[in-house]
């Protein structure tokens, strides 16, 4: 068997170099191995930041709480990372919003600063919390909350019709974990205190026990989601990888370029960048209780370029790599390819920038200040970065002779 | 039978001479378009400089927001589009911006209020949030607060500004992005780009509009908020002139392409979607009001029936028949 296996290995390999050069079929499988790979690291970060946030309960500190703020800014990294699966694949769209669901109106789920929240016009259950009710009156409609479980989060999502309603994910976490940030374009994040999560005498905030228990409700929805989602993208069985293998080369192709391109223009650079530097509005920075938007962003570039170029390094810094779009784009057209290449990694650098910017203490939220003239170049270069890669990829598409990218799903024209 | 059905089509059929040029036609159709709304924009500038000045706050402010109405509807048709001046110079958002779903506006106008300074200039506006520099922040203080003593300045000036940025439209249109276009086409290969680039318009155009109509009328519940021009409760007129101005688009500017490449039928069918649309649209100019009760959503259901085809036929069908590719814009994504 493996002697004949061999004779056919030697005997293609003198028919043509070209029979080995990279096919669609193989760049869709291996996009699907980097889907895998990214998922995984998703959930075992996430299973880190559970049991941080299980410290946390079980004893609340200073110090727990910053474990458990440290293991959410580490969960993140892959999660971001992932995001280039969401437009296209349905299967990942359908299910995102009860992960990262953005922006929230986070009264819904705890206290807030009367006077320091602006959430969405006409939301009913903007100012319902959860955590301080055990009845929610939202219209006409009673909702009992009293108990506090990952389903009954999980059916809140999206209450009453308003996308701002978000129960469950890692922004909920993130609120409950920072609290609201009050310091607008200014210096500084969320600033909870750990005893937000003491039980009994010295509980702050009120209601720490329900606080608790809904923290850990979300976390574990957030576990049980990501673990479900592996199973979708692993090579066996029947699941979504295999239908999407199973289509025509072509149209998985498609899938990957159109997240490609939905996540660099109409997500990143317009709803996540642009809203909030031409607004000067802090509410629509995408991690706006951490201050982590800046490495929110940079992943999320990341996720781009790792579909590009067939390859992710995983959070124990192994690699994944593989046939790629890349690859098979050059076949066909170097310049193209190169030029593509060329505005994946431009874009990589200068949304890096944004990160340097936070390190040396301007984070995203001061960037986008009225009148901070640097600031406001530097979000804005990211932002042409990413149109640029954008318009390259739809040439990379041309050369695939993948046409249909449009769709129709973001908010902001620009 | 046979014969009488071509002959049919050929008399529904007018021939298109050779030297269509749809380069020619859609520049000739922004130009007056950007002129017009440059000339409502000032007249609208005209109007709350006068008011404002006279001082007499008592007086009937309808002949402003009658104004304020024509500048937004003139706005439309070049509202949303993905090439040219209004892109280059990236001015949409400070002319109009939309969504606005935590109410920005309303925020940021209460803060520049609040400041007491009462010396606004057009300068001064072009520094801040892009949600008070244009329509949605004149809508606010025209139709929620009415003029007054104390926002004045801030609506002078920002009515000023916006009267400024459609001068900008409009001569970068005339006098700038439109000879080079025609130029650039002059060119048989760079010709066939650009055309292609007109054609794939038409699509980007359609999807911001349909986001218009899509998010106030919400997946499960409605959200009356989310629409433009709320405030006025004028938002169904919005809506009506986008797609009326599309239309014009598409039978100044697509159609002749579709019928010389002999698409009949195609042809004829997206131009009797967009009569479907529009004259089943709802007379009601106030979308939260329709969505309000039964009655309201079922004429609204009705309208997107006919949208949804409309959409289907350009974005779908017309690029397949025309052999196009519609890349990105900016509604893909959340």
């Amino acid at each position: 068997m493996k002697k004949s296996a061999l004779a056919l290995f030697i005997s293609t390999a003198f028919i043509s170099q070209n029979a080995f050069a990279t096919q669609p079929k193989e760049v869709v499988n291996h996009y699907a191995d980097i889907a895998l790979a990214v998922y995984q690291d998703a959930g075992t970060t996430a299973q880190q930041l559970d049991k941080a946030i299980k410290n946390l309960i079980a004893s609340p500190s200073e110090k727990t709480l910053k474990s458990a703020k440290t293991a959410w800014l580490a969960s993140r990294v892959p999660y971001q990372q992932s995001e280039v699966f969401r437009f296209g694949n349905a299967v990942v769209d359908d299910w995102e919003g009860q992960l990262n669901a953005w922006p929230l109106d986070e009264g819904m789920i705890d206290y807030v600063k009367v006077g320091a929240y602006n959430h969405e016009l006409g939301n009913a259950g903007a100012t319902a919390n959860i955590i301080a009710n055990k009845e929610l009156q939202i219209g006409n409609n009673k909702i009992d909350v009293n108990k506090i479980t990952p389903e009954l989060l999980a059916s809140l999502n999206e209450l009453a019709g308003s996308e701002a309603n978000v129960a469950t994910g890692y922004h909920a976490i993130e609120f409950l974990l920072w609290g609201q940030d009050l310091n607008g374009t200014n210096a500084g994040a969320g600033a909870r205190s750990y005893t937000d999560y003491v039980q009994g005498t010295g509980c702050t905030g009120g209601n720490c026990d329900r606080r608790a228990e809904y923290l850990q409700a979300t976390s574990t929805l957030l576990v049980s989601d990501l673990a479900w989602m592996q199973t979708q993208w692993a090579d066996n069985g029947e699941n979504y990888r295999s239908e999407l293998t199973a289509k025509a080369p072509k149209e998985g192709l498609r899938i990957m370029l159109f997240g490609m391109g939905s996540l660099s223009l109409g997500e990143l650079a317009g709803e996540r960048m642009k809203v909030a530097l031409e607004a000067n509005s802090p509410e629509d920075e995408h991690d706006c209780f951490s201050d982590n938007t800046h490495n929110s962003h940079y992943f999320n570039q990341k996720g781009i370029s790792n579909v590009w170029f067939g390859s992710y390094t995983r959070i124990d810094g192994t690699k994944v790599t593989g046939p790629s779009l890349n690859d098979l784009v050059a076949k066909s057209d170097k310049n193209v390819a190169k030029q593509t290449s060329k505005a994946v990694t431009a874009a990589d650098n200068q949304v890096h920038t944004l990160v340097s910017s936070a390190e040396k203490g301007t984070a995203f939220d001061q960037l986008i200040a009225t009148g901070n003239k640097s600031g406001n170049a530097l979000v804005a270069a990211s932002i042409k970065s990413l149109v640029v890669q954008t318009a390259e990829i739809e040439k990379a598409a041309g050369v695939l002779g993948v046409t249909n990218l449009n769709s129709d799903t973001a908010d902001h024209e620009f | 039978m046979k014969k009488i059905l071509l002959l049919s089509c050929l008399i529904a059929t007018p021939v298109i001479s050779a030297d269509f040029n749809i380069v020619e036609q859609i520049n000739t159709l922004k130009i007056e378009q950007s002129q017009f709304f440059n000339q409502k924009s000032q007249t609208l500038a005209t109007s709350i400089h006068a008011f404002c000045r006279t001082a007499d706050f008592s007086a009937e402010q309808q002949n402003i927001q009658q104004s304020w109405l024509q500048t937004m509807q003139a706005w439309m048709p070049l509202q949303g589009v993905t090439k040219g001046p209004i892109n280059d110079l990236d001015l949409a958002w400070s002319i109009q911006f939309w969504p606005d779903k935590k109410d920005i506006t309303g925020r940021k106008i209460k803060l520049l209020l609040q400041s007491g300074q009462t010396d606004w200039n057009a300068q001064q506006v072009s520094e801040q949030s892009v949600a008070v520099r244009g329509l949605g922040a004149l809508e606010l203080l025209i139709f929620e607060q009415q003029l007054n003593a104390q926002n004045c300045p801030l609506a002078s000036a920002i009515a000023t500004h916006l009267d400024a940025n459609s001068q900008r439209i409009s001569t970068a249109w005339s006098e700038q992005y439109g000879p080079q276009l025609l130029l650039q086409s002059q060119d048989k290969k760079q010709q066939k780009v650009i055309e292609q680039r007109l054609i794939a318009e038409l699509s980007h155009q359609l999807s911001f509009i349909n986001k218009k109509f899509l998010m106030p009328l919400g997946k499960t519940h409605p959200r009356p908020y989310q629409a433009e021009a709320w405030r006025s409760e004028t938002s169904m007129l919005q809506l009506k002139s986008s797609y009326q101005a599309l239309q014009k688009y598409f039978l100044q500017g697509v159609k002749p392409l579709l019928l010389a490449e002999k698409k009949v039928y195609l042809a004829n069918s997206i131009e009797d979607t967009f009569k479907e649309l529009l004259t089943g649209w709802p007379v009601d100019p106030s979308l939260k009001k329709l969505l309000s009760d039964k009655t309201g959503l079922k004429q609204l259901y009705r309208s997107k029936m006919s949208m949804d085809k409309l959409s289907y036929q350009l974005q779908d069908e017309l690029p397949l028949a025309l052999n196009i590719i519609v890349g990105f814009n900016a509604t893909d994504g959340d």
